[in-house]
């Protein structure tokens, strides 16, 4: 026991800090992980660096800060270069020195970030969540929905303070046609990290009543590249290539298109040309309606047109049959009037013929009559009584 | 189709209701027999003659009659 050798705290750290230090002098360029990143007030910026198994596990870690005098100009080149904020979940390739403090313990000292390291696997990570999907058979899942001919029940996933959203809903519902929308807005963050799951989770409240609705948007207005980033994210694509409704995305943004707008139904560049793409839907229905029914009115025209003929010509036909049907009436009276005019005897009285009577009847014939007998001469004015002297035949 | 009824007190001269033009007509035709018949007394066809004329006047005033009224349908 008495020839120990005591050291305080302070002298065991000062040996650590020359023992590593010492033993690792220099810059090193390390690729790590972000984990959780805070920014101090006095603007340095503190990094967890981690590295991870391939399963997810995090098999190293360390502490790292960027100085407030060196973080001033890597954080907006980083930014600018990358299209993204610094936060966690990168993949960053950093220049660093190993630093011990007798207070703090070990910490890197990051003096550099290679943005172009970030992009590289950016972009390396995009590929890769594009072959998964590929593979799961997800590209044109969504898209084989049929949208109904007249969507007019929209659920809108959007932020209800984004200005895309509201110029969404003035050009939908102050659309000139007078088409009228039921919108619903299911809110949403529609930028950083938690946006994905955010976005997921109001998409399940518009499946929990989905007979309410024809149309899914998610719409958002343009934004900085780093704020879209989130819709390359995995798990939200696959959840818009599952949903049962088609899905419309309108995420502003003009040059590249996002792994979420790949696997949408229809992805269109902004939340207004989102409602032109819907009110476009209505004007198509709206034209062919009109046409059918263009056709339907010509046709009837010209059935009522050929049934006018017919009837007019049934018309027609019964006229004639009518006339002639009166001209036969009236000849008849005509001939009723000759055979009672001709029959009668004073038209031959007036002609001065006269009519034999015997006891009262017309005799036309001498056989009828014998010498002596009585008969009467019928005259126009008066009548003679005559006694028959003799008779001749002829 | 419009049927074409008429009843006679319009031109009727007997003032009787069920008098028809098809009844005017088969009586017009009797008369005309009688009146051709050399068998009819002659104080007889005095009065039929007139009856007969008669008659076709009043089937004359009903075919003008039916004939405006189906005219004015036809318009």
């Amino acid at each position: 026991m008495a020839n120990r050798e005591i050291i305080s705290l302070r002298e065991l750290q000062d040996k650590i800090k020359r023992s590593v230090e010492g033993a690792l002098p220099g810059k090193f360029w390390i690729r790590a992980e972000t984990g959780d990143v805070k920014f101090h007030s006095a603007g340095h910026c503190y990094i967890d660096l981690i590295d991870k198994e391939e399963r997810g596990g995090v098999k190293a870690k360390v502490q790292a800060v960027i100085w407030a005098s060196s973080f001033r100009i890597i954080r907006p080149y980083f930014e600018t270069t990358t299209g993204r904020v610094l936060e966690k979940g990168l993949s960053i390739l950093v220049n660093v020195m190993v630093q011990y403090s007798a207070l703090y313990g070990l910490s890197l000292v990051i003096y550099d970030i290679d943005p172009s390291f970030t992009i590289g696997e950016q972009e390396l990570k995009r590929q890769q969540t594009i072959a998964k999907l590929k593979e799961e058979g997800m590209f044109g899942l969504n898209s084989s929905i049929e949208i109904e001919p007249l969507p007019r029940n929209i659920a809108i996933i959007s932020s209800e303070t984004a200005a895309g959203y509201r110029d969404f809903m003035k050009h939908l519902h102050e659309n000139d046609y007078g088409f009228v929308f039921n919108t619903t807005l299911f809110t949403a963050p529609m930028q950083g990290q938690s946006a994905p799951a955010g976005i997921i989770e109001a998409m399940e409240q518009v499946a929990l009543n989905l007979q309410k609705y024809d149309l899914l948007l998610i719409i958002r207005g343009g934004g900085a590249a780093q704020d879209l980033i989130c819709f390359d994210n995995y798990e939200l694509a696959l959840n818009i290539a599952q949903f049962p409704l088609p899905v419309i995305t309108g995420i502003g943004h003009d040059h590249d298109i996002h792994i979420a707008d790949m696997l949408a139904h229809t992805s269109v560049k902004t939340p207004t040309a989102a409602a032109v793409f819907v009110l476009e839907l209505f004007i198509a229905e709206e034209q062919q309606l009109n046409s059918i029914a263009r056709r339907v009115f010509l046709s009837l025209q010209s059935r009522i047109d050929k049934e006018f003929l017919r009837a007019q010509r049934i018309k027609e036909r019964i006229v004639s049959i009518t006339a002639a049907r009166f001209r036969e009436e009236e000849y008849k009276a005509d001939l009723n009037e000759k055979r009672v005019l001709a029959a009668s005897p004073f038209l031959i009285l007036e002609k001065g013929f006269s009519i034999v009577l015997k006891e009262g009847k017309r005799i036309s014939s001498v056989v009828d009559l014998k010498k002596d007998q009585d008969i009467s001469l019928l005259l126009k004015d008066g009548k003679i009584s005559c006694n028959i002297k003799s008779i001749q035949y002829e | 189709m419009v049927k074409l009824v008429v009843t006679l007190n319009r031109y009727n001269m007997n003032k009787d209701k069920s008098f028809t033009y098809k009844e005017a007509l088969s009586q017009l035709e009797e008369l005309v027999k009688k009146i051709e018949n050399p068998e009819t007394q002659l104080e007889d066809i005095t009065c039929e003659v007139k009856k007969a004329l008669e008659l076709i006047k009043y089937c004359r005033e009903t075919i003008k009659g039916y004939k405006d009224e189906a005219a004015k349908l036809m318009e």
